[in-house]
């Protein structure tokens, strides 16, 4: 987790805690609904390819 | 598409957390045991990532943190030992304000003005301005009793208290009078007189304009009054 990009990784926290949908963190963090759903896709990938 | 492309569609469709796969995906998998193996290991690993990252950010914070914050801050703040009470402050101040007002009150006079000095005789050439006490206020007191300074002047404190005063012009032939004024006359309320320089009164150039009137013919809206 920490060798994740800030950005990235401020999405995956938030997108993981109970609660916060995709629009609320869209929200939370004054970014596009897509820019969130890409920087959670790359967040995620990043982390699967570390852990492989 | 060969199967490293399949599973980097697998990867992708993982990470995006897509529940379906397209179906030529679907149909590779199920002919292609590598690849049903990769999805199946993609399948656990990023299971485990989503498990992790909740249980990261959904952590409790510790029994230990705030207290370890409430340490830090009372580490930074100023012991209150270092700080001078209220009263210490107020005692302070209060002496501060005694000595200043006893000053005030008690300073020493550099020149009393007596009634044959209040005008200067040499600067002839500049007017004196006058200031007037009320009358009731006119007792005399050393401590209240304006400081003369060099003829045809005065300091900057007293021309700071001048200024809230009435002032006088007195051209300098009247000087000799107007001292004689000052010095019979003191029940009418003038206690003291202060000299000071008056501006310098340079010719200031200006120009008179020719004003032309035109002859105008004013009729009136009114009909009826033609």
């Amino acid at each position: 987790m920490e060798e994740l990009p800030e950005k990235l990784r401020l999405v995956l926290l938030l997108a993981a805690m109970q609660g916060y949908t995709l629009e609320e963190v869209s929200g939370i963090l004054g970014i596009p609904m897509g820019t969130v759903k890409s920087r959670l896709f790359f967040a995620r990938k990043q982390l699967a390819e570390k852990l492989r | 598409m060969n199967c490293r492309q399949y599973q980097e569609r697998i990867l992708d469709a993982f990470a995006a957390g897509e529940a379906t796969f397209p179906d030529a995906l679907v149909e590779h998998k199920r002919n292609c045991w590598a690849c049903r193996a990769y999805c199946e290991s993609q399948a656990s690993l990023f299971y485990s990532i989503d498990e992790g990252v909740k249980a990261i950010a959904n952590e409790e914070a510790p029994q230990s943190l705030v207290p370890g914050v409430r340490a830090l801050l009372n580490d930074e703040l100023p012991s209150p030992s270092s700080w001078m009470s209220a009263w210490e402050v107020a005692a302070v101040a209060a002496a501060i304000l005694a000595v200043s007002f006893g000053w005030v009150l008690y300073r020493p006079v550099r020149h009393t003005v007596s009634p044959n000095d209040r005008v200067p005789a040499h600067s002839a050439e500049s007017p004196v301005a006058v200031m007037r006490r009320p009358a009731e206020g006119a007792r005399p007191s050393p401590s209240r009793e304006l400081k003369r300074t060099s003829a045809g002047a005065v300091g900057h404190s007293a021309e700071s208290s001048a200024a809230a005063m009435p002032q006088m012009i007195v051209l300098p032939e009247e000087r000799a009078a107007f001292a004689r004024f000052v010095a019979d006359a003191p029940e009418q309320g003038v206690v003291l007189a202060v000299t000071r320089a008056a501006p310098s009164n340079e010719d200031v150039p200006f120009q008179i304009a020719v004003l032309e009137i035109h002859e105008l013919e004013v009729q009136s809206l009114d009909p009826s009054w033609e």
